[in-house]
């Protein structure tokens, strides 16, 4: 049974996460995005970007192993094996560029138990080395409630 | 915005891109990536991560409006995609559904742009 007073709660911020480019080009691959802002840098840089650019989603690559060390402390009490993703959102404030360093603070926002599942929402605020915001998104994740 | 997105087709989604996602996000959770814990938890096979039809919808959508165009998308899941399935984004008054060969849909995606 998922801890309840975990909510509101914001956890520590993690350590930065340095943006590679072969990590980009690497996650463009697997989602099949072969513009060229995303793997070539002279593209990227003569489309007016700093670096390559990461696809929209791409933040779920740094963000989902940080939820997941979350979700797999025992003291949460969250069935990481049967766990399903639900409703996500994502808010770009900037896109995401090569050698970015970002720094990502977790949020529990909401925890219920419904119709036999733990439906839990954590919202991630990622922000640049200097501070400001990148990105901010809410996951909503889904586990089944222990049975018999 | 509907009216400047026109429909696009993903897929279909493999076995090898599943684990290829899974590799690119660090996300190893068996229902995605072992058939026999998939079948044992009552599934007909492994499915995909949520976020990568989140992902291929939005790659649709960024192809169209460019890299730094989309603000904000928010993503509801309805139901499980399966290795074989090609995926159809079609655009909506507010974003755009995500549906299989059969109509099913996958994800709804509303969508904000730059200066929407």
């Amino acid at each position: 049974m998922p801890d309840e007073s975990y909510v509101g709660r914001q956890l520590p911020p993690t350590e930065p996460y340095q943006v590679g480019r072969e990590k980009i080009r690497e996650f463009a691959t697997a989602i099949g995005d072969d513009s060229a802002v995303c793997h070539d840098l002279a593209a990227a840089r003569a489309a007016g970007h700093p670096d390559l650019v990461a696809p929209p989603t791409f933040s779920v690559s740094f963000t989902m192993p940080q939820i997941e060390a979350f979700l797999r402390d025992p003291d949460f009490g969250w069935d990481y094996s049967r766990m399903v993703h639900g409703d996500q959102s994502i808010t770009l404030h900037r896109p995401i560029h090569g050698g970015d360093e970002l720094v990502t603070t977790i949020h529990v926002d909401d925890l219920r138990t419904r119709a036999g599942s733990h439906m839990l929402t954590l919202r991630c605020e990622v922000a640049d080395n200097a501070g400001e915001p990148v990105l901010t998104t809410k996951t909503l994740l889904v586990t089944q409630a222990a049975s018999a | 915005m509907s009216e400047r997105l026109h429909e696009a087709t993903r897929g279909p989604v493999s076995r090898v891109q599943i684990a290829r996602y899974a590799g690119a996000v660090n996300d190893f959770n068996p229902v995605h990536v072992d058939e026999e814990f998939a079948k044992r938890a009552g599934l007909p096979s492994v499915i995909a991560h949520g976020p990568l039809t989140v992902a291929l919808a939005l790659d649709a959508v960024v192809e169209q409006l460019g890299p730094a165009a989309l603000r904000s998308a928010q993503a509801r899941l309805s139901a499980p995609v399966f290795p074989g399935d090609e995926l159809t984004v079609v655009p909506t008054d507010d974003g755009v559904e995500v549906r299989k060969a059969d109509g099913t849909p996958v994800a709804t995606v509303a969508l904000a742009r730059d200066g929407a």
